[in-house]
């Protein structure tokens, strides 16, 4: 569903991204993890046809995004490192919009619906968004996959800057969209949050994918040990 | 698509301040612009029935003395008072018509240069006399400008268009919201078009609700081919900022440094551009001040007058059969000569007009090339146009008088020439300036 | 100590701000472009105007034999004077006609303004010394200064400088003074080639003077603009929030309340126009002022009280020309009805004076525009001045003229009396002097004492911006 094949970027001679193979299929979880700068973020932009590539490729359900870029966004759903939206305008109305952008129309009620099933409560969808929480707009983010059916989700850093519960509900919402049937793809340094919720880890350091392991093959000290022996490379 | 971006939109723009003081405060200008323009109008047109009633009421009460006269067989103590004498129906006193620049059907919309300019003057058989009404006006009045429905579309509302687009985007981008955007199916240009369409559609409904209900209230006709003109060029004018707008969007920069790239194109479009082209064209052609041109004026006059007796000599060889010869009265003796001296004073001076007109108009020439440079101006001098009050209309006033004039010329000199008198009937006959 | 290495922080802020500094030096250089143009123009006009003052003087002179009554139908002219301090302010001179003729029987208009020659776009702008200092200057400060706090603490940087134990006050006060350096150093050349201008053309005191106290208001404005400017930038969170609001208030200052000002104050006290004004000075002149004194019989009765002074009961009898002494009598009696008619606009004019002074509280701009006209003598006042000596003039010459008819047409001269061509050279003419007070009236005080004020509220403004408490 996600799929990498020799992706590469370089900015003015610095290599972002090298010869990335990656391929996350249906009801998995892949955890990209590294420091700042490892190259997370322009994979992600990469795969949202932010940045073109250098080399390589980066596919959407197998179409190419950057010769499919409407298409290939029509099927994923990408929530950011800090979710922001309309503060004046209430949870519904910013689901309803951001779903009317890919041409779904919901109504109050079904967007309303999304929403409590991304574990929004009832009495907040009608207020405005500037009163939520940073963990509740990442709901909203979940209600958009949700609602719009995403195979693939995108998502970078999503659980930095939520307190443990938050993450943790989270977390058992990323697991509940892959029970769905979707990809997930995203990008981490919570060690310990990417055991937990991953099915399958990769470990970025300049660029480059230095090692892949499947999560439940690990335990929490080892994952620990190995990422930090690749960070003094 | 559209369709789901305006609802959206118009969900953010109605909670926005901003939207609504220019809901408030823009009808309120254009209104009161309106009224300023229609006002100006009533005066007008009250000044030329005035004068038009008093020309009608002079020649009729001239035409019952004259038929009195003819009547009862009475005669005339003196020459001056005769209604029947060509002098005192065409020269003397009330005598002579006013010619006069009519107000177009936009007239109401730009002052132009009204306040410089005369829009009307008073045609006699020697003299053409464009007539200043606003000669008491304060300057200050001139220097400032006129509060017109141009002023307001040629140099506010791109400031409210501003309002409207200068961070559509960037705003998003401060507001984190963009990064969901770009996300999505749908292009960023789709995106950002959808928006500035609405804000756009919005600004012109404004406009164009407020000035057809002022126009309706104040009694200004829009309905007409000139006022489909105008919606046309309303409407792009504002696309013109707009489009400004969504370009400087475009780039990556903050919401505050559009604002300042925006007033910047604002002040550049409306003062520097326009400041340096009417530098440029006065530099490279400088008109003299009149001054001189009044002196010269006296010098033509003292020419002529020391000329007298030798012009109209000439003037009689010329002219052999168009006078009377033998015993004539007095004042067709003076007034024969004065007649010729006052053309001849007129073709010397039209003489030296021309070295006072030529600078001016290679002066507007330069600056008519350059002004297609800033669309604003543009505008305006097509607002002007329509409105009839730009400075090539009104400067027309003083060849209309000249046309007239030949006209009135040609109906009452050759009858004072031959000392026919005029018969009351005759005197339906006088003419007036066309229309 | 702090404050002054704040100040020193912000002007090497501004400097190396590269629009800043573009900006700054197209001020300078427009300011240059605009004085050096205008002083080739002022150079032509002045050439102009003294051709056509010699001229017409000519013409007076060579008008040749003639009765002098006929002399004074002959008229001749004054022209508006030219100054140099026009080039760097020209207020109304534009606007105000360049010829007045100078006739018996009447007082005219001036007539045929340089506007009405001049291709119209100049209505837009014009480049002069005024028009930057009024438009194009204030946005100036306001770019510069914007975010000069804002900057600060979207930075970051204001909060380590709390942090340092520096203060509000200190911070704001450092950055005002940081601003006003850099206002100085762009004003400056101008300064400098005014006065070399001033003092390479006229040598006259009071031109010097006007422009030393012109600089000054434009300095007091530019200073209501930075304190402004400051003051906003330390009150509101968002560097975009400063540019909005301030970039509104140079709007409704600069634009938008001098144009509704004028215009209201143009309907509130309208100005008959030129042909109803002639017809209430024609009614005056045959009823006389408010239906009593008529001419005619004011003339019947002066007539009687000069025969019965004489002692003589026919005119032809008295030892002088009655018909000059009725002359110089209907003259005086013209004048007073003209005067008395003028004084009325001159009234309405004033109303609308004061309504633009007025509105100078909702706008430092005007305030400033209407000073500096003043101060420049180029407002209504100084042309008043021009109108009124030119006045004095024509009415002393036709004196002179109507005294020669009443003392030398006497006798067998009387009928057809003429005086030869030389006469018209000895009768007195008209060299314009220019007051050399720089104030002639006390309503200039007004829009001075306005913007002072401005000055004074702006100051306290930011000295408000700068006490209040605030979190960090």
């Amino acid at each position: 569903m996600i799929e990498a094949i020799q992706l590469s970027k370089v900015f003015n001679g610095t290599t972002a991204v090298s010869n990335l193979d990656v391929n996350i299929r249906t009801g998995e979880i892949y955890c990209l993890l590294g420091a700042n700068g490892a190259g997370k973020t322009t994979t992600i932009n990469l795969f949202l046809n932010l940045v073109q590539p250098s080399n390589g490729s980066a596919r959407i359900s197998g179409m190419d995004v950057t010769k499919y870029p409407i298409e290939t966004k029509q099927k994923l759903t990408y929530i950011p490192e800090n979710l922001s939206l309309y503060p004046g305008l209430s949870g519904i109305e910013n689901l309803q919009f951001f779903c009317g952008l890919s041409g779904l129309k919901l109504t109050s009620d079904d967007a309303a619906l999304f929403l409590e099933q991304s574990g929004l409560q009832a009495s907040a969808v009608h207020d405005r968004v500037s009163t939520y929480s940073k963990g509740m707009r990442q709901k909203v983010g979940i209600a958009l996959a949700i609602a719009r059916k995403s195979d693939v989700l995108l998502l970078d850093e999503p659980t930095s800057g939520l307190d443990p519960a938050a993450s943790n509900d989270f977390a058992g919402l990323l697991t509940e969209m892959k029970e769905r049937g979707a990809a997930v793809l995203m990008a981490s340094h919570d060690l310990f949050r990417a055991k937990e919720t991953a099915t399958r880890i990769g470990i970025m350091n300049k660029g480059i994918l230095v090692e892949e392991l499947f999560a439940g093959d690990v335990t929490h000290s080892d994952l620990e040990k190995i990422y930090l022996n690749h960070m003094r490379d | 698509m559209m369709r789901h971006l305006f609802l959206f939109e118009w969900l953010h723009i109605r909670k926005s301040g901003a939207f609504w003081g220019i809901v408030g405060v823009l009808p309120l200008m254009i209104g009161f612009s309106l009224f300023l323009g229609s006002q100006r109008i009533a005066h007008q047109e009250e000044t030329m029935a005035q004068l038009r009633a008093s020309e009608r009421e002079f020649y009729e009460a001239k035409r019952q003395e004259l038929k009195a006269i003819e009547q009862d067989g009475s005669s005339v103590d003196m020459w001056w008072q005769n209604p029947a004498n060509p002098l005192v129906l065409g020269q003397f006193g009330q005598a002579g018509k006013h010619v006069f620049l009519e107000p177009k059907p936009l007239s109401a919309l730009a002052a132009g240069q009204l306040d410089i300019l005369p829009f009307y003057g008073r045609v006699t058989l020697t003299g053409t006399e464009p007539l200043r009404d606003n000669a008491l006006e304060n300057p200050f009045m001139q220097v400032s400008g006129s509060f017109d429905f141009a002023f307001v579309l040629v140099w506010l509302i791109p400031l409210f268009v501003i309002v409207m687009g200068y961070n559509v985007i960037s705003s998003e981008r401060e507001g984190g919201t963009f990064a969901l955007l770009t996300s999505q199916p749908v292009s960023m240009k789709r995106i950002l078009a959808g928006k500035l369409l609405f804000r756009y559609l919005l600004v012109l409904g404004i406009i164009l609700v407020s000035m057809t209900a002022w126009a309706l209230l104040f009694g200004i006709d829009l309905l007409n081919r000139d006022g489909g003109l105008l919606l046309i060029v309303v409407s792009a004018y504002i696309a013109f900022w707009f489009l400004l707008c969504a370009l400087v969007n475009m780039a990556k920069t903050g919401s505050a440094v559009n604002a300042v790239i925006l007033a910047g194109l604002w002040v550049f479009f409306l003062l520097l551009l326009p400041s340096i082209i009417t530098l440029t064209s006065s530099t490279v052609h400088p008109v003299p001040s009149r001054a001189l041109w009044i002196t010269e004026q006296r010098a033509i006059q003292q020419e002529v007058e020391s000329e007298g007796e030798e012009l109209f000599d000439l003037w009689i060889v010329d002219h052999p059969k168009e006078f009377v010869e033998g015993d004539t009265p007095q004042f067709y003796n003076i007034w024969l000569r004065r007649f010729v001296w006052a053309e001849t004073v007129q073709e010397r001076k039209q003489e030296a007009e021309r070295l006072f007109e030529e600078p001016r108009m290679r002066q507007t020439a330069l600056a008519a090339r350059l002004r297609p440079l800033s669309p604003p101006m543009t505008v305006q001098t097509w607002l002007e146009r329509k409105a009839g009050t730009d400075a090539d209309r009104l400067r027309s006033l003083d060849e209309e008088m000249h046309a007239f004039q030949q006209k009135w010329q040609d109906f009452f000199l050759p009858r004072f020439r031959m000392l026919e008198f005029f018969a009351s009937d005759e005197l339906k006959e006088i003419p007036s300036p066309g229309h | 100590m702090v404050i002054s290495s704040i100040a020193r922080n912000e002007v090497q802020r501004l400097i190396r701000d590269k629009v800043v500094t573009a900006l700054g030096l197209l001020i300078i250089l427009l300011i240059a472009s605009s004085i050096a143009t205008g002083v080739i123009y002022f150079r032509e006009l002045e050439a102009q105007h003294q051709q056509a003052e010699q001229l017409a003087r000519a013409q007076w002179e060579n008008q040749g034999e003639k009765n002098p009554h006929s002399a004074a139908h002959y008229g001749t002219f004054a022209f508006q004077p030219v100054t140099v301090v026009s080039v760097f302010e020209p207020g109304v001179n534009r606007y105000t006609g360049v010829s007045l003729f100078l006739e018996g029987h009447r007082q005219n208009f001036a007539a045929h303004s340089l506007a009405e020659d001049k291709d119209t776009s100049r209505r837009f702008a014009e480049l002069t010394p005024a028009f930057i200092f009024t438009y194009l200057f204030p946005l100036f400060i306001i770019l510069a200064g914007y975010r000069s706090v804002t900057g600060e603490r979207e930075s970051g940087m204001y909060r380590f400088l709390k942090s340092q134990g520096i203060g509000r006050f200190q911070v704001i006060a450092g950055k005002t003074i940081g601003l006003w350096v850099v206002v100085l150093l762009i004003f400056l050349p101008f300064l400098l080639i005014g006065l070399a201008l001033l003092l390479f053309t006229t040598p006259s005191g009071t031109d010097v003077w006007r422009f030393v106290l012109m600089a000054t208001i434009w300095l007091l404005y530019f200073g209501v603009v930075a304190n402004i400017t400051i003051g906003v930038s330390a009150l509101v969170n968002s560097s975009g929030t400063s540019m909005v609001l301030l970039l509104s208030l140079w709007i409704l200052s600069s634009l938008l309340v001098p144009r509704l000002a004028t215009n209201i104050a143009s309907t509130l006290h309208p100005v008959p126009n030129t042909s109803e004004f002639l017809q209430a000075v024609q009614n005056d002149l045959m009823h006389g002022i408010d239906g009593h004194n008529p001419f005619s019989e004011h003339s019947l009765a002066f007539q009687d009280s000069v025969l019965a002074a004489h002692g003589v009961d026919d005119i032809a009898d008295l030892p002088f020309n009655f018909r000059g002494l009725m002359l110089q009598e209907g003259e005086e009696f013209e004048k007073r009805i003209f005067d008395y008619h003028l004084g009325k606009i001159d009234a309405i004019h004033q109303r609308q004076n004061h309504f633009f002074s007025l509105s100078s509280l909702f706008s430092p701009t005007i305030a400033a525009r209407l000073s500096s006209m003043s101060v420049a003598g180029t407002d209504m006042v100084a042309f008043r001045h021009f109108t009124a000596s030119a006045e004095e003039f024509r009415i002393a010459l036709m004196r002179e003229l109507n005294m020669d008819l009443k003392m030398n047409a006497v006798g067998e001269r009387a009928a057809g009396y003429t005086v030869d061509g030389s006469f018209f050279a000895q009768t007195i003419s008209f060299t314009y002097e220019r007051p050399e007070k720089v104030l002639l009236a006390r309503s200039q005080l007004i829009p001075i004492s306005l913007t002072m004020l401005w000055f004074l509220l702006s100051a306290i403004f930011l000295g408000f911006a700068a006490r209040i408490q605030e979190e960090v």
